[in-house]
């Protein structure tokens, strides 16, 4: 296999994995919509608890992150790959800030809306850990076509949250 | 007609296999990659035969889907592991269900605890019954007799135990069953009415009356012991702790035991929370 | 007997615990795979053999209610998740797609050792949970009642969760193997079906299999936190979680038959010498199959109380899926149809197949007509439908493609009278315990019922004697099996007759499988004698 099939073929991998997280998410998605239904009230009110400022952070930092990878991409730049971590670690940063506030009062993922809340934005959360993880390890020990398939993944991420943000955050 | 579909399949292939075998220097076949006319006919001639198999079900669903204006309605109420009846004038019956013949009849089903189903297999009837909402099932049977209640849907220990009785009778049967049943409990006395729900409320699944512990602690010895609670307190087993155990068992945990015990609110009257206080002081 | 040939193959070409362990050949892997999911089949065999001993008697026959609950959860986790999902891809799948490929190895070889390990480490904390306590739920743990059981639940969970991921990272490897690896000449509508039904298997794993990983961790969160979503009580609802799960895992009882429908289509034309009879039509119905099985899964909820709709659509989607299986089964007839027929162990497990799976899958056209499915649910007719086609389906798919593919991985052949004695006996045992199963339910015998009426008592033993007819017949096979391996390894290259590439290889191939990249000339499947090909 040339070196053009293989990157190639992982290109494919890199999507099919992609389809695979769309499903996980698509699950959370759904479930939440039907709760949400059924409790319109209670969410509405729920939702006034979380701190839209951080969740515009949050938007603003993964949006930035993908922008800046998209450069790494195409100018080949370590400090694209660095300011995407920052991205990265401040969207993290913000999201915790929001727990915080949220935990403090009582708010606990035994009621419905803050089960979804942390079920939803820690399994992305996390998926973002593992996205600085990987961009760590491309900024440290150098990368070639590989950030372009990163690149993707972190553009999935950015796209779920676009669409947990109003979800979660803003009134419907 | 399965059997149809089965012989269509198996009855050429016992031909082929035995008219095709391979036979010493003779292996050459011939080429024959497919033939579209052929795909087609065996596409759309089974499709057309189930869409009739799948008409005949639909029709005979929606029939029993119907439920008249007029129905006898009967609740129904699951839990791990009996079932319990009651009828429109107050009567209650546990594991034993009576309805008149040639009468239309609507349960009106929800569980206590875990999704169960109610299964009368000689009447081809059927229905999961769900905690926190009611299912329907409706029915009208033209013929007396004798039929088994099964539940199909697992729901742990007791699945294959809560057996109840179906009891279709004749329309005189039916009212005296119905006021057997409520003097039967006003006359009985306290401590054997207390018996009777002790074996028939689900007592008797978590606590014996020997002294083995089970789920819930043994009655045997209970009344006028003195227990610690989980919260610290230190109480009397007396007649107050007995009914507050039985109604709100939440609010009366001990230390070492899991909180597996339901609330008997709602399910037992007055006279049946007195009349196992009754039994269990008999528990010496 | 001549002197053993040792000629250098895949299993001696690198020697010591390391290259096995650490191996990126996707043949090695295959091979640990294989004994891998041989064991789970053995640990479900066994519990599978208890439930029968206990339902010898109604009431107590060897264990109580709460061990018997927690039995047959197990008998369903371990068959399910560890043997019948991965069996056929990941051991014979593994072994056997690059080489028809013409391809060297897999897209990702590393990646597929890495799934290799995550499947053991699903399979420990699977094993974990059953000795620490159990789980009595069921393999479909409908809430509420896993939500508030006790037992290992969490645990299970996470195996489960575990194991899905291998699931998905094997997927992917064979999906983009295919599009990115066959040999030159070597197009989509020349690649042997078997390819075919693992592209469609794959699909539907990358597809499908999140869906319950999420599932699992809403399971998780209602158990640990009292989140709610499936308690009626704090605002959820429990039929959401049906509908979750169901989801799932109604398209992944397709990824359990389309790899061994692939594998019949593979022997048919091989023991029939005749090409396959209609290629496309059988590649499109596996297409078919793959997508419309992801539209019926609420023909598991009949009764359950979904919408009166959504109960019509459902049946009449499963009437549909129907047909393509209908294509298939008729397309191997037409294969067999004048051609020359060999009666090896693979073709008997290919009959064998073909008459049982069609059982199974009438049974469950009875189950989709919805005024019967009423009577029929949560009773030992669904019980026998689904190991008509889980077991008289896939197990001896699996046990065909085994025989088949035996000389090419181990270079040894089995003992043939061996195999066929062995055969008789599965057939006959299987037959015994399984049809009876369907007079038990549609007589109105519950599934995952303890004890039982007396009346059912007759057919419960007779099943319970059918078991262990199957049982020795599935010992013997290990036992030839195992008693091949100490011969030499004298296995032709083509034992069969076969016009895929892995005929073109060594018995056992080389670590490398080709001496040189092969380049695709013939369409597999095509006896034609060499000059009239095209």
């Amino acid at each position: 296999m040339t070196d053009g099939d293989s990157s190639e073929a992982a290109r494919i991998g890199m999507w099919l994995f992609l389809a695979a997280e769309i499903m996980l998410f698509g699950g959370l998605f759904v479930g939440f919509a039907l709760i949400r239904m059924r409790h319109e009230e209670a969410f509405a009110a729920a939702r006034l608890h979380l701190h839209r400022s951080l969740g515009f952070l949050c938007s603003l930092a993964m949006l930035s992150g993908s922008l800046s990878i998209a450069m790494a991409a195409e100018r080949a730049k370590r400090r694209f790959l660095v300011a995407t971590l920052l991205c990265g670690v401040v969207f993290l940063a913000a999201l915790g800030f929001d727990y915080a506030s949220v935990v403090a009062p009582g708010f606990r993922p035994s009621q419905l809306f803050f089960g979804f809340y942390f079920v939803m934005t820690g399994l992305h959360g996390l998926h973002v850990l593992g996205g600085i993880a990987v961009v760590a390890w491309l900024a440290v020990r150098g990368y070639g076509r590989r950030i372009e398939l990163a690149g993707l993944y972190w553009h999935m991420l950015t796209l779920l949250w676009i669409f947990l943000f109003p979800l979660l955050y803003l009134a419907a | 007609m399965s059997v149809f579909f089965l012989a269509s399949v198996a009855v050429p292939m016992a031909f082929f296999l035995w008219k095709y075998r391979r036979r010493p220097g003779q292996s050459a076949t011939p080429h024959i990659t497919g033939n579209w006319k052929l795909e087609v006919a065996w596409t759309v001639i089974p499709l057309v035969l189930v869409l009739i198999v799948f008409t005949r079900g639909l029709s005979g669903y929606l029939d029993a889907q119907e439920t008249p204006a007029q129905a006898l309605e009967i609740q129904v109420t699951a839990q791990k592991w009996q079932w319990q009846f009651e009828y429109p004038d107050g009567t209650e019956s546990v594991n034993e269900l009576h309805v008149p013949v040639n009468t239309p009849v609507r349960l009106m089903m929800s569980s206590e605890d875990v999704i169960h189903d109610f299964f009368v297999p000689d009447l081809r009837i059927k229905r999961d019954v769900l905690p926190d909402r009611y299912s329907q099932l409706s029915f009208d049977i033209p013929q007396t007799g004798l039929h088994a209640v099964e539940c199909s849907q697992y729901c742990g220990k007791g699945h294959s135990s809560i057996i109840a009785k179906l009891y279709v009778d004749t329309e005189p049967q039916y009212e005296e069953w119905l006021k057997k049943g409520l003097e039967a409990e006003k006359k009985m006395p306290l401590g054997k009415l207390g018996k009777k729900l002790y074996d028939t409320k689900g007592c008797s699944t978590c606590h014996s009356l020997d002294g083995t512990r089970e789920d819930g602690p043994s009655w045997k010895g209970l009344y006028g012991r003195t227990n610690q609670m989980a919260d610290g307190r230190v109480l009397k087993v007396d007649e107050n702790y007995l009914r507050r155990a039985i109604l709100e068992p939440n609010s009366m945990l001990l230390p070492d035991y899991a909180p597996l015990m339901p609330t008997f609110q709602g399910s037992l009257r007055d006279r049946e929370v007195r009349a196992l206080i009754e039994f269990i002081k008999a528990q010496q | 007997m001549a002197a053993r040939k040792r000629f250098p193959n895949y299993l001696n070409q690198s020697r010591g615990w390391r290259s096995w362990l650490l191996t990126t050949d996707h043949k090695r892997i295959a091979v640990m795979y294989l004994v891998a999911v041989l064991t789970a089949f053995l640990v479900g065999g066994i519990f599978a053999m208890l439930i029968r001993i206990e339902h010898l008697t109604p009431g107590q026959t060897i264990m109580t209610a709460e061990q018997y609950n927690r039995v047959f959860t197990m008998h369903g986790v371990v068959m399910v998740f560890l043997f019948v999902i991965p069996a056929i891809p990941v051991s014979l799948g593994n072994f056997v797609l690059p080489l028809m490929l013409g391809a060297k190895d897999l897209a990702f070889p590393r990646l597929n050792l890495a799934a290799f390990y995550v499947y053991l480490l699903g399979a420990l904390f699977t094993i974990t949970a059953m000795v620490t306590g159990g789980v009595d739920t069921g393999w479909t743990f409908y809430t509420p009642y896993s939500t508030t059981t006790h037992g290992s639940v969490g645990l299970m969970t996470m195996g489960l969760f575990i194991l899905g991921i291998s699931s998905v990272i094997t997927a992917i490897n064979f999906m983009v193997t295919i599009h990115q690896m066959r040999a030159p000449g070597m197009g989509w509508f020349e690649m042997p079906l078997f390819c075919w039904g693992i592209y469609a298997t794959s699909v539907i794993q990358v597809l499908a299999t999140p869906v319950l990983g999420i599932t699992l961790v809403l399971l998780l969160m209602e158990r640990v936190f009292q989140m709610g979503i499936f308690d009626s009580r704090l605002g959820g609802d429990p039929i959401l979680f049906q509908h979750f799960f169901w989801f799932y895992a109604h398209p992944v009882v397709y990824v359990m038959i389309l790899p061994g429908m692939a594998i019949i289509s593979e022997i048919i034309p091989t023991f029939s010498r005749k090409t396959i009879f209609g290629y496309k039509a059988i590649a499109y119905s596996t297409l078919a199959i793959a997508g419309i099985g992801f539209l019926v899964w609420g023909h598991h909820m009949f009764v359950a109380g979904q919408s009166e709709l959504a109960t019509v659509i459902f049946s009449l989607l499963t009437f549909l899926v129907a047909i393509p299986s209908g294509v298939k089964v008729f397309n191997w007839l037409a294969t067999m149809y004048r051609g020359s027929i060999s009666f090896e162990a693979p073709m008997l497990y290919a009959i064998v197949f073909i008459l049982l799976f069609g059982i199974g899958g009438l049974a469950g056209l009875f189950l989709g007509a919805l005024s019967v499915d009423v009577h029929l649910h949560d009773t030992y007719f669904v019980v026998a439908h689904f190991h008509f086609v889980m077991m008289g389906g896939t197990v001896m798919a699996f046990l065909g493609g085994l025989h088949y593919w035996w000389p090419k991985m181990t270079g040894r052949m089995y003992s043939e009278k061996a195999a066929r004695v062995a055969c008789a006996l599965i057939f006959v045992g299987f037959n015994m315990t399984f049809l009876t199963q369907f007079v038990l339910g549609s007589r109105g015998m519950p599934r995952r019922y303890y004890t039982y009426l007396n009346q059912f008592q007759p057919l419960h033993a007779f099943s319970t004697f059918g078991s262990w007819v199957l049982g020795l017949g599935l010992f013997v096979v290990l036992a030839y099996l195992l008693a091949s391996l100490r011969k030499p390894m004298d296995a032709p290259g083509n034992p069969w007759g076969g016009t895929t590439l892995e005929w073109t290889t060594q018995s056992p191939p080389l670590s490398e499988n080709f001496v040189e990249p092969p380049v695709a000339e013939r369409l597999p499947y095509d006896y034609r004698p060499a000059e009239t090909s095209a």
